[in-house]
């Protein structure tokens, strides 16, 4: 074959033209170069996946990231995965990151925290981080085999903390539309109590002449100590989100803003404040959350999100609808709509929309059903975009780690389904009946206490070569509606 | 859901708990979702004719009197003149019968393997929507038993025991089943249905005489269905194949298998079958493609676990590998001619 000879994909997936250039790579720019060439060699072959992993913060991206991979490698427990079920899997491997592209995921440091001999849940995400990792499936049909014995596809995931994730809906606002937006969030009653010594201040902030940085700085730690104090209480719907997890941007001093209420006699006092503020509002949202919007999140093709439905729960109706409504905010910030070359190269939009219920281990197997259905009642509104767009969103109950197994108990004559494991941050062992989970959004007496009390419980070990104990519930699923069909 | 007798959360320290308090794993059935859809056999004949019935039993029940009566007198003769002769044409005639019972056993046999059959896929037809739990375990060790003498299939059997999580609900364990145990025995019924479409398609192409090719087709779509069953388990005898066949042809129309008429007439276009009938085999092919039509129509009868939407066997595949083997293989001939 004389077109082997200049580009043979048995040997590599870029055109050696391409491999050359490393050896450039030290001009500046020219990492840049070489790995936007390669994205349009790979995007017009199809042969790369941006895989969204979409969730608040505790949501489980970085269990699901680590576990997704972990198990990938291995090639094993994953019987619902197209190419095992086809037995064509021949193997993943992690690759390193593109010059440019954020620092790689923390995948060994991860995995070893769910493998150690007192397993652990991973440290929540700090900062952005990327994983790539390399699929190779052998080719069954006559005619591709010719050109090669087997397909490679990659898949690029970027792991980032939740919190951040709230922010890319600021892009679309001003400052005056945030600040009336954020305090009246403010004022809903779950929150007022949190927020009061924060709404007072803005609201006097007249009596206090010059010095408008301290100022702002002071009224900017009030605004934090409420954002931090929600996010205690179970809310997600906090902006800006890098005032509660500021990653590079800790102790930065345009990060000191917070809303304001309007001014009327714009040239006073107050209203130097208030162009202060309005002027680190701007930068933040131009320089922060803009940048980390073009260059991580416009260039999906698939997405999963993540939702922690049984803590949602548990906080009580004020945060399930706060965990709703930022769900909802967070979707309209991607674009939706079938795949074409066309799009793919200029305009990537998400083809395939998962959601999944996380921490389905925490309920007896009979539940999953009626997780599934709440999720589906959950994110009927975050899902109408995609579904506008014709994108058909597919709903899941999945565990990434297992913590549990299942006892069946008699409780006074009637076998209750439990979950038996180790409850987080308490050694020891217990069964617990976790109660039901109603298959339609809770009415008002479902919220009447003692109805969800969920517990968190501590992973199991998460083993090497096939173990007796399954490891997860339905990730080898998950996994086959978001590459499954790229693979077949 | 009950919601008065509803038990809030509680835990039980496991210290308290006897071992048999409790054991590990599948929850209780969950009658919760009785989902079925409209079975794609129908579930039986058309009409019943008590009539017709009464006239065949009694003609049958008849008949054999007669025949056991003069046998019966006949033997008695023999033995008037000699002992010997007597007995050894009684001993013939109990061999007879014997030989006789043991075919009516064997096809009552069959038929109700194929029965079973038939109950276990309107069973797994139902389990195939349910998202409950529970249930399918019972299933499943019914189908298992029904392969039990099957050697070649103990190692998938195994293999989707250690690929089952206890957290699968009952659609997800069938289709693990079918992608685990099934997979390999639809593939050979798949070649099994090529190879006789092609065998079929070519022989009628080249047989001279009309009424050789009707003999062919016949006898070699019996072979066909036959071996189909056989390897899904059913082992057909004379009257479960007969009943086979009914149901194959009458399944055709119901399930997937029907699209034939508009696709054949697209194909009828294409360049594929003019150049087969240009080699005068066009009737070839198009018999060919009945039985193949029947045969997979078959294999959806015979497997007690019903087909995922997404795998049905399908005709539109056969129908291009069997045109292209067909024009290749008369293109040969025309060549060697």
């Amino acid at each position: 074959m004389a077109s082997s000879d200049w580009f043979d994909p048995k040997k590599s997936p870029v055109p050696p033209v391409l491999q050359a250039l490393p050896a450039l790579s030290g001009v500046p720019g020219f990492g840049s170069l070489q790995r936007n060439v390669e994205d349009l060699v790979n995007l017009t072959l199809d042969r790369t996946v941006r895989l969204a992993v979409t969730g608040l913060r505790q949501s489980g991206k970085t269990v699901f990231i680590t576990t997704l991979a972990h198990h990938l490698l291995q090639g094993q427990e994953l019987p619902f995965f197209t190419p095992v079920k086809q037995k064509r899997l021949m193997g993943a491997r992690l690759l390193p990151p593109y010059v440019g592209d954020p620092p790689p995921f923390p995948f060994e440091a991860s995995r070893a925290a769910l493998s150690a001999e007192t397993p652990s849940w991973p440290a929540p995400t700090r900062g952005l981080s990327s994983l790539r990792l390399e699929l190779r499936v052998a080719e069954t049909s006559f005619l591709a085999r010719q050109f090669s014995d087997y397909r490679s596809q990659q898949v690029e995931i970027i792991d980032y903390p939740g919190e951040w994730l709230l922010d890319l809906p600021m892009m679309e606002q001003s400052f005056a539309d945030w600040s009336s937006a954020m305090i009246s969030l403010a004022n809903a009653p779950a929150r007022r109590g949190l927020a009061r010594d924060w709404l007072a201040a803005i609201e006097d902030n007249v009596t206090h002449a010059g010095a408008e940085l301290d100022r702002a700085a002071t009224l900017a730690g009030l605004y934090r100590r409420y954002l931090e104090a929600a996010q205690a209480a179970g809310f997600s719907f906090l902006q800006p989100g890098r005032m509660t997890m500021p990653g590079d941007m800790a102790g930065a001093e345009h990060l000191n803003f917070c809303p304001m209420p309007p001014v009327p006699g714009m040239p006073s006092v107050s209203g130097k404040l208030y162009t202060l503020m309005s002027d680190r509002f701007e930068h933040y949202r131009d320089r922060v959350v803009r940048p980390f919007y073009t260059e991580h999140f416009s260039r999906f093709d698939r997405q999963i999100v993540l939702v922690d439905l049984l803590s949602s729960l548990n906080r009580g109706r004020a945060v399930f609808e706060d965990t709703q409504a930022a769900l909802k905010t967070v979707m309209q910030s991607f674009r939706y709509g079938p795949s074409s070359l066309i799009a793919r190269l200029f305009r990537p939009q998400i083809e395939t929309l998962l959601f999944v219920a996380t921490k389905a281990d925490h309920v007896a197997h009979n539940q999953h059903h009626n997780l599934r259905l709440l999720l589906e009642q959950m994110v009927f509104d975050a899902a109408g975009e995609a579904r506008f767009e014709g994108v058909q969103p597919v709903f899941m109950a999945i565990a990434s780690q297992r913590s549990t197994d299942m006892v069946k108990t008699d409780h006074h004559g009637q076998t209750l389904s439990c979950v038996r494991g180790r409850i987080k941050g308490e050694d020891r062992e217990t069964v617990l009946f976790p109660g039901e989970i109603p298959p339609d959004l809770p009415q008002d007496e479902d919220w009447a206490d003692g109805r969800f009390r969920f517990r968190d419980f501590a992973p199991r070990r998460l083993r090497t070569n096939g173990s007796e104990q399954p490891q997860h519930i339905r990730l080898d699923q998950a996994l086959d509606v978001l590459l499954g069909d790229r693979l077949t | 859901m009950k919601q008065k007798d509803r038990i809030s959360p509680f835990e039980i320290d496991p210290a308290t708990l006897k071992p048999n308090d409790f054991e590990i794993v599948q929850p209780e059935p969950d009658g919760n979702l009785p989902a079925t859809l409209a079975p794609a056999v129908e579930p039986d004949e058309q009409k019943r004719r008590p009539w017709l019935k009464l006239l065949l039993g009694a003609g049958a029940a008849f008949a054999l009197g007669v025949i056991g009566l003069d046998a019966y007198d006949y033997a008695v003769s023999l033995f008037e003149r000699s002992v010997w002769l007597g007995g050894a044409f009684s001993s013939l005639l109990v061999l007879v019968v014997a030989g006789a019972i043991g075919v009516v056993g064997r096809e009552l046999m069959s038929l109700r393997r194929l029965t079973k059959v038939e109950g276990l896929r309107l069973e797994g037809e139902r389990l195939m929507t349910s998202e409950a739990h529970g249930q399918a375990e019972d299933f499943l060790r019914k189908v298992e038993k029904l392969y039990r003498e099957r050697v070649d299939l103990d190692r998938p059997i195994v293999d989707f025991h250690d690929k089952a999580s206890d957290a699968l609900n009952d659609r997800e364990r069938l289709e693990l089943f079918a992608d685990t145990v099934f997979a390999p025995i639809d593939k050979a019924a798949y070649q099994i249905v090529k190879r006789s479409g092609r065998d079929i398609g070519v022989l009628t192409a080249l047989t001279p005489i009309g009424a050789l090719d009707s003999l062919i087709v016949l006898v070699r779509t019996v072979t066909m269905m036959r071996d189909i069953a056989k390897l899904y388990g059913v082992r057909p005898g004379f009257t479960a194949t007969v009943r086979l066949a009914k149901r194959g042809v009458r399944n055709i129309v119901i399930a997937g298998v029907g699209e034939l008429v508009s696709h054949a007439a697209v194909e009828t276009a294409g360049a594929s079958l003019l150049k087969i009938l240009s080699a005068r085999a066009g009737q070839g092919a198009i018999n060919g493609l009945l039985a193949a039509r029947i045969g997979l129509s078959v294999m959806q009868i015979c497997r007690p676990i019903p087909f995922a939407e997404d795998e049905l066997p399908s005709l539109k595949k056969l129908r291009t590998e069997l045109f292209k083997e067909l024009s290749d293989q008369t293109d040969d001939n025309a060549a060697k001619r």
